[in-house]
């Protein structure tokens, strides 16, 4: 509901920024265009840990992770970064470099994805190799059922050629992969009027949720677990909201929508009631709180095709948070954040090193114990691992490039800094 | 099958590497709670705590009760109420069950177990009207949800057959209880049982079903070392699978005294 608002006055946001103006001309450190927007990098950092934890099944510190902030979860946060990365990155490349090579660009990365998609399938069918293996109690022959693809490999190996085949907890990557084949096309629409592509993103997703579409599925009568013709408006939404920003907004640093206190004032009604119907459903409260079947409008939450509960959640809790917090606000450089955002900086690798975890952290589990000290010590080992890899990566990356520098001298700094960001801040 | 083939060096080799990187040498394995006898006394043995406790509210098999009719009750499941990775389908916990309420009650009680392996829950649905109806029970179990998870089939599907099947059984003045599916922690690495889980106890508090949580309970009766399936030597397998078929039935006997006697 608030977004076709929300969009329509887009322009405006270019007078809401004069406050922020101000901000910038009081900090010695303005922001020139061109610099990261980590609240990006920290948001998305948050998402990866929190995917990490929500994929450990029985996971007791899962409970805790940003799922109980609302009726959205790690996943909404994740897809609506990415597009707003996308958004943001590919529209100033279209402008420096040109649309075909900007989606070559695009389509570059969603190579990267669909290797490092085949290689998390790799693992898993390992892993039902190895489980099949050592776990043939009779009582659950109907569990492992799930090795069953393995009678049939050929099928299988080209079922996840194909994208459909998606073993558990591996859904995210082919909705991030079918979203980006197709953002080149979004993004020419979202140049040609970011209205349009808003109307023709809103059309897909009530077509596909009125008319039950979803993209095939193996095996037969299974479905993607995230409908991508559903889950494409938030990445949509992400899209014209980080395309906006630097063309709309002076500033070319902050959250394109206006500041508004109403607008603030509905987004945290509506955020304090997701928070609290989340509370009632996952402390079983739900059916003591309302009278018998009035629930049944919201829980469960549709995640396969992006219920409206969810989709506005997650709307109302980034306009609050890009309220509150702004681009250049210095909570970002404290050094407590700094791990989380290394890892929305590497986020890919990041990804698939957390999918990789959870499967090592559940064996750990499974073969010793999960008692609540091994599940802190599976939780707390992972976290580790994934922010030294991330502090690896940038160390490796920002090593890779010094040799340039001195050659420059100090004007090619900028340089230098740009295409950094050109080559790295969409992932 | 073939081309998986995992060398037993390889994979001890794997399993080093994860042990060595998790520094397990700090943590003492649960192997205390593993090696826990099983008490004498079947409830205390099969106790879970009050938040897993099946409760519900079972109008017709209630009514039945009172009205001095024999209890009826259909188990309406797949292969693990056939009683698979049982010694026989007499250990499964419907027969069991038959036997406790015998017991508790004066009246007849019989439990007919028309479970069949690998259905799904919309597959069951069809079923319904010649494997349950028919046979005029004033109350069902209607064990569901692993096939369907196992599958990965369509989740709104999964809770519209359900929701369908509970209102068609409500018409026919048949109770329902709803069991969802057995805990294993290497199941739960590969399949993804929370959405069907949700599913179930939705569609439970919307319908008016009761719901045995039974994933819930074998959960603590796992994470307490009474019942852990996961590495279970092979000798012990069909002991405890006996015991927890017992378990099973000692809680759905108690859930169904409980209702029908309030």
């Amino acid at each position: 509901m608030t977004m076709p608002d929300s969009s329509a006055s887009l322009p405006a946001a270019a007078s809401a920024s004069a406050p922020s103006t101000k901000l910038h001309a009081v900090a010695p450190t303005a922001l020139p265009p061109g610099v990261r927007d980590l609240r990006l990098d920290f948001f998305r950092g948050l998402a990866l840990l929190c995917i990490f934890i929500d994929h450990i099944p029985g996971n007791r510190i899962a409970d805790y992770t940003i799922r109980v902030v609302g009726l959205s979860d790690a996943s909404e946060l994740f897809i609506f970064i990415s597009g707003y990365a996308a958004g943001l990155v590919y529209m100033s490349a279209v402008a420096r470099e040109g649309f075909l090579f900007s989606s070559l660009r695009v389509w570059r990365r969603v190579w990267q994805l669909y290797v490092a998609h085949l290689f998390l399938f790799v693992i898993f069918t390992a892993e039902v190799a190895w489980t099949s293996m050592k776990f043939d109690n009779p009582m659950y022959v109907e569990e492992m059922n799930i090795a069953s693809f393995l009678s049939e490999p050929h099928i299988a190996i080209l079922e996840a050629l194909l994208l459909k085949f998606k073993p558990v907890y591996m859904d995210i990557l082919p909705l991030y992969i079918v979203l980006l084949v197709f953002f080149p096309f979004a993004l020419w629409l979202i140049r040609q009027s970011r209205l349009l592509a808003l109307g023709l993103s809103i059309a897909l997703y009530a077509t596909a949720r009125i008319y039950h579409l979803n993209l095939p599925a193996y095996p037969e009568d299974a479905e993607w677990y995230f409908n991508p013709l559903a889950w494409q408006l938030l990445f949509v939404i992400g899209a014209i909201l980080g395309a906006s920003t630097r063309t709309f907004a002076n500033s070319g640093m902050d959250f394109p929508v206006p500041r508004n206190r109403w607008l603030l004032g509905a987004a945290i009604a509506y955020a304090l009631f997701g928070f609290g119907m989340q509370f009632l459903w996952e402390h079983d409260l739900i059916s003591r709180v309302f009278p018998h079947g009035s629930e049944a409008f919201i829980f469960p939450t549709d995640k396969t095709n992006l219920s409206g509960w969810r989709l506005s959640n997650l709307l109302a809790l980034a306009y609050i948070t890009a309220y509150f917090l702004r681009a250049d606000s210095p909570m970002l450089r404290w050094r407590v954040f700094h791990p989380l955002i290394m890892c929305g900086q590497h986020s890919l690798n990041i990804f698939c090193l957390g999918v990789f975890l959870s499967f090592a952290g559940l064996i750990v589990l499974v073969e010793f114990s999960d008692s609540l000290a091994y599940q802190l010590l599976v939780n707390g080992t992972g976290i580790a691992i994934m922010i030294g890899a991330a502090a690896l990566l940038a160390w490796y990356r920002a090593k890779e490039r010094m040799p340039r520098k001195p050659a420059e001298g100090p004007a090619g700094g900028a340089n230098v800094k740009s295409t950094a960001l050109g080559g790295g801040s969409a992932e | 099958m073939t081309i998986f083939h995992f060398s037993r060096r390889g994979s001890l080799g794997w399993r080093t590497a994860v042990m060595t990187v998790l520094l397990m040498a700090a943590f003492s394995p649960g192997a205390d709670a593993a090696e826990a006898t099983p008490p004498q006394d079947l409830a205390q043995f099969c106790a879970v705590p009050e938040t897993v406790l099946p409760n519900g509210f079972l109008k017709h098999a209630r009514d039945a009760y009172r009205a001095g009719k024999p209890l009826r009750i259909v188990a309406f499941g797949t292969s693990s109420s056939a009683g698979t990775g049982a010694a026989s389908r007499a250990d499964a916990y419907p027969a069991r069950l038959q036997a406790d309420l015998q017991e508790r009650f004066t009246l007849p009680a019989e439990v007919i177990n028309k479970s069949v392996g690998g259905q799904s829950a919309r597959q069951m649905t069809s079923r319904l009207e010649d494997d349950v109806v028919s046979l005029e029970p004033s109350l069902v179990i209607w064990q569901t949800g692993t096939v369907d998870s196992v599958g990965n089939l369509q989740l709104e599907d999964f809770g519209r057959a359900l929701s369908q099947g509970i209102e068609m059984l409500e018409k026919e003045g048949i109770d329902v209880i709803l069991m969802n599916m057995q805990y294993s922690r290497r199941v739960e690495l590969l399949v993804n049982y929370s959405p069907y889980v949700d599913m179930m106890n939705a569609v439970a508090t919307q319908s008016g079903a009761a719901l045995f949580d039974r994933i819930e309970m074998m959960r603590h009766w796992a994470s307490s070392g009474r019942l852990d399936f996961d590495n279970m030597p092979r000798a012990e397998r069909a002991s405890r699978a006996a015991k927890l078929h017992e378990c099973i039935a000692l809680q759905l006997a108690d859930m169904i005294e409980k209702a029908v006697r309030r």
